[in-house]
């Protein structure tokens, strides 16, 4: 029972990290703190199923296909978002870009009950993925398996572009010192809007892959973004590594506390978050 | 001092503006409608409003209520309770409507059933499912037409002790309606069959979607079945996960199945799914619900209408035809109206008792079938549980007051 409930917290921590990657991402090289990220990873999930049905309805290939359109079409629709308006606020006090993106969130929120409605739809999984594999009784969802994968490629895309790529350097440097980067020569504004669109593009497909899996409606962004926040400051915002420990954590506290304590499950992740954050104010002020 | 000074003005003026235009015997009579058609009730209520405004027209194109025209003024809570309560002060101040109407959500309901009774303009709740509005805070100007949580609980008891389930796992969402069906649901349970054992009880959160930890959590009782008290997408999620865990093959699964869940889910609700219902439109056989069925469809592009629609719809007769008997909105007859009369609703023959205004409306319980007739699956075999069967008791009525009112 034990085991079969950690694999389950382990395979909602990679869903997890696959929606708080983005945002840990943005926030860690540009400080923009973007409330938005629930609104892109919600057009994603919507665009999923919308489009999917054009493209080979009902087989694997198509869906994934569709994914990653999506994660496509979002990301362009981040990048936008970060020429016209972000850009314009990145050196005025944090409020201003506060009040930005809350106003994406409603902007976006607006035009998808415009669009969509105010039903919930549902994606239909192929059947090519819909089965899972039974080992000695315990129940292997294959979609979940096929997160897990989808997650760790996502880390190991992103951990290889940041380590051995030339803009990944000029990334990890921006991260570190902002000025000295511009003083390089470096255009810091392609920079930001790389990663904006990088995110973008996370969220995109992390919604995409909510379609299929769950029901979606257009409340869909806050109730991501929350979960989001939660992974972020727990693994400290900006650090993509501690997201991960963070998405993974929070994924097994929350299973294993629903077999022996149900209704302290979300209490438990929250204390987490509450120990974590004054460890690290402590540490600061001791140093 | 500012606020308070700005509030006796605009009262003055509105007394001013109502005075002026009252006592015309033609004017029509006012509703007030207060809904969730934003917010977390929005997926559900469109429907309602649809519903309502097509037995509007066949109301007024008949005549209209006590000879009177009927005006309903929409009005939008956002499914929050304080911007209900506000929608429905001002309805009452400045709009001076006769009537309130409306309300999804529990909480939105509670909002709006203190100022209905401060202000002694009556609240017929069409699709709302607290029992604690009429029983509980009940007073003698609020309404209920649909089946409550009280009434749901004992009705789900009822077709539970019928089937062969011994070890129950119940997963109900962490707030009101949740948390009380389930409370009643054991309560009576284990009144009827005391040998049943709930072997775990799972609370998820509205918005919680990922229900794969709950579903696990669940399955590892080994129970023969799980009582899902979810909606919307807490069911959709529920089904559609649970499929892959092998769900179905390995326990039953009972659940609250309105038409909207059937509409989205489609051709992923498997067969064999335990549902229940409050107003599926393929189990009323009447020529009423028919023909309502058939106008709907017509004027929404063939959309079916949900459950709330259904209740929408018959609440809005209940309404003009009370109004009608009573030859008036005064609230003392429209009450007494409503007492006396059987109403010929969609969903049958339905009276309201006196003791807490509260309308014998019926549940729904079935499994689910795919068939040819619609594009989605809908329940078969449905049993048809009255609510002369699930009204709590007179003591239990008068117990829940004095505890209230404490």
């Amino acid at each position: 029972m034990l085991f079969v409930q950690v694999l389950q917290g382990v395979m909602e921590g990679i869903f997890l990290f696959l929606i708080a990657s983005g945002l840990t991402l943005i926030f860690g090289v540009s400080r923009i703190v973007n409330f938005a990220h629930g609104s892109f990873y919600m057009v994603g999930a919507f665009l999923t199923y919308q489009i999917y049905p054009w493209i080979a309805e009902g087989t694997a290939l198509g869906f994934f296909a569709t994914i990653v359109i999506c994660g496509l079409l979002v990301a362009a629709l981040g990048l936008l978002f970060e020429i016209f308006l972000l850009r314009r606020v990145y050196h005025a006090e944090e409020l201003m870009q506060l009040v930005l993106t809350l106003a994406a969130v409603l902007i976006i929120r607006d035009a998808t009950k415009f669009i969509w409605g105010l039903d919930d739809v549902t994606v239909s999984l192929p059947d090519a993925l819909a089965g899972a594999a039974v080992v000695g009784g315990t129940y292997l969802p294959t979609y979940q398996l096929v997160m897990v994968g989808v997650g760790v490629v996502v880390l190991a895309a992103v951990w290889g572009f940041l380590k051995f790529t030339h803009a990944g350097i000029i990334l990890r440097a921006a991260t570190d010192d902002r000025g000295m980067v511009a003083l390089l020569g470096i255009n810091q504004a392609h920079v930001f809007s790389s990663v904006f669109a990088i995110g973008c593009f996370l969220a995109g497909i992390a919604g995409g892959f909510a379609a299929a899996f769950e029901s979606i409606n257009y409340l869909l962004d806050t109730r991501v973004i929350v979960l989001a926040f939660i992974v972020v400051v727990i693994g400290g915002l900006g650090n993509l590594y501690g997201a991960l420990y963070a998405s993974l954590a929070v994924g097994i506290l929350k299973a294993l506390g629903l077999l022996f304590a149900p209704r302290l499950s979300m209490v438990i992740i929250f204390l987490l978050m509450a120990v974590v954050l004054l460890i690290r104010s402590l540490r600061r002020t001791t140093e | 001092m500012h606020r308070r000074k700005l509030l006796q003005i605009s009262t003055a003026l509105a007394l001013a503006v109502g005075l002026g235009g009252a006592a015309q015997a033609a004017d029509p009579v006012k509703i007030g409608y207060v809904g969730g058609i934003s917010g977390a009730c929005g997926g559900l209520t469109h429907s309602a409003v649809k519903a309502m405004k097509i037995a509007l027209e066949e109301i007024n194109a008949a005549g209209g209520a006590a000879g009177r025209q009927v005006e309903v003024i929409w009005r939008d809570s956002k499914t929050k309770p304080d911007e209900g309560a506000k929608q429905a002060r001002d309805l009452i101040l400045t709009e001076k409507v006769d009537l309130l109407t409306g309300v999804c959500s529990s909480s939105v309901f509670m909002a709006i059933n203190p100022i209905s009774q401060q202000y002694g303009v009556p609240l017929i709740s069409a699709v709302s499912g607290t029992h604690k509005a009429t029983v509980d805070f009940g007073h003698p100007f609020v309404f209920q037409t649909q089946p409550h949580t009280l009434m749901e609980g004992k009705a789900l008891a009822e077709y539970a002790a019928q089937q062969n389930w011994n070890n129950i796992v119940t997963m109900g969402l962490d707030y009101e309606w949740g948390r009380t069906t389930v409370k009643v649901f054991t309560e009576e349970l284990a009144k009827l069959k005391p040998e049943v054992k709930i072997s775990k009880q799972l609370w998820p959160r509205i918005g919680e979607t990922n229900l794969t930890s709950y579903i696990t959590a669940a399955l590892a009782e080994e129970p023969d079945a799980i009582m899902g008290v979810l909606f919307g997408s807490g069911t959709n999620s529920l089904i559609k996960q649970g499929k892959s865990y092998g769900l179905l093959e390995r326990t039953k699964l009972l659940t609250f199945l309105s038409t909207e869940s059937y509409m989205s889910l489609g051709k992923d609700i498997p067969d064999g799914v335990h549902g229940w219902a409050r107003g599926p439109f393929y189990a009323l056989g009447s020529d009423k619900a028919k023909a309502f069925v058939e106008k709907y469809r017509n004027a929404h592009d063939g959309e079916y209408p949900n459950d709330w629609g259904m209740l929408g719809y018959d609440a809005m007769y209940i309404i003009a035809q009370g109004i009608d008997a009573a030859g008036g909105t005064d609230p003392e007859k429209f009450r007494q109206a409503l007492g006396s009369m059987t109403f010929d609703t969609m969903r049958g023959p339905l009276k309201m008792r006196m003791l807490d205004n509260t309308f014998n409306a019926p549940s729904y319980l079935g499994v689910t079938k795919m068939s040819d007739a619609y594009p989605f699956p809908t329940m078969s075999d449905v049993a048809v549980i009255s609510g002369d069967v699930t009204l709590p008791s007179e003591e239990t009525v008068k117990a829940l007051r004095a505890a209230a009112a404490k």
